[in-house]
């Protein structure tokens, strides 16, 4: 009764043959994945910082005892160096930044307490006066 | 020394890539949409391109390629899963179960669907060792090898699974009452 069950599964195989794979992709498909599988391989080759890992699921015991390994970007001195640039950068110009907005602001504060001396008058004068800032 | 360590590693994948493309494809294909599928196939040659020491050799290689490609699926389901929630969010409209190609579920007959939507509301663990088992034909030892698990445990989460694909299976009420029985001697 169980194989009941196993047969049914078995006749809903989408690509139970090689002629229902050549059916959905081609009879040269040895040498056109082939292709892909290549010009894939240079492409990366050319980018110098990609690493092919062995992808893994979270969680999961990934090969058994053939465990992949995903390097980590922080692991390689390249990597260290240019984050370290960046966060002196970053850094840097956090510094630069407050420093200037805080020489804008106190002028503005400057700006702001002249204005509102020179609007005194005229705001005790009419006290429907209204200032929008 | 460099340039004989290249072509032996090149031999090496040309002797994988021609025993065992067609396997991958179709485990692939099974799986997901044409499209998808020859991209995670090509992925798969490129992991073993890439790290020819992690493939086994021999009989081991077939399983570990299914292995890679089992999670390759795995990772480009979780983006098309990522990539639906964002349009069904943006369309105001309930995802579908991305699973399965609907191109092809339409050319099947009725069995075939019933069959092929209760595989779908199997847990993926469950679906994939029905699926190993039975479209790969895959003996329980290498089905071990592609999900890191003992021998043991594959006939034990094979049996299992196969009683949940008999609830989940309508017009199964003959194999619903048998579905406690265990068979001995493993799996088929």
């Amino acid at each position: 009764m169980n194989s009941n069950i196993e047969q049914r599964v078995r006749n809903a195989n989408a690509v139970a043959s090689d002629e229902s794979l050549e059916e959905l992709f081609g009879d040269d498909l040895a040498a056109s994945l082939l292709a892909d599988v290549q010009s894939e391989r240079k492409g990366r080759m050319a980018d110098t910082t990609e690493t092919t890992s062995i992808p893994q699921e979270v969680g999961s015991d990934p090969l058994g005892s053939e465990k992949g390994t995903r390097q980590k970007s922080g692991s390689n001195p390249g990597w260290r160096i240019a984050a370290a640039a960046a966060a002196v950068v970053v850094v840097g110009g956090a510094v630069l930044g407050s420093l200037w907005l805080g020489s804008e602001g106190r002028a503005a504060a400057r700006n702001v307490s002249v204005a509102a001396d020179m609007l005194d008058a005229d705001y005790d004068a009419d006290p429907g006066f209204v200032v929008y800032f | 020394m460099a340039q004989k360590q290249d072509t032996a590693q090149n031999q090496a994948f040309d002797a994988i890539y021609r025993a065992h493309h067609r396997a991958v494809l179709a485990y692939c294909a099974r799986r997901t949409s044409r499209s998808n599928a020859w991209d995670a196939t090509a992925e798969v040659f490129l992991v073993a391109w890439r790290r020819p020491d992690a493939v086994p050799s021999g009989d081991g290689a077939l399983p570990w390629l299914f292995g890679v490609a089992y999670r390759t699926l795995a990772n480009q389901r979780r983006s098309e899963r990522r990539s639906l929630r964002l349009v069904t969010k943006l369309r105001g409209q309930s995802p579908a179960d991305g699973t399965l190609d609907p191109e092809r579920q339409v050319l099947r007959n009725e069995d075939e669907r019933e069959v092929i939507d209760a595989l779908g509301r199997l847990r993926p663990a469950d679906r994939e060792i029905i699926t190993l088992a039975l479209w790969e034909e895959l003996p329980p030892v290498e089905i071990a090898k592609v999900l890191g698990i003992s021998r043991a445990a594959v006939d034990k989460r094979f049996q299992r699974a196969k009683a949940r694909l008999g609830e989940a299976l309508p017009n199964n009420t003959a194999d619903r009452a048998t579905q406690i029985h265990v068979e001995e001697g493993g799996m088929p």
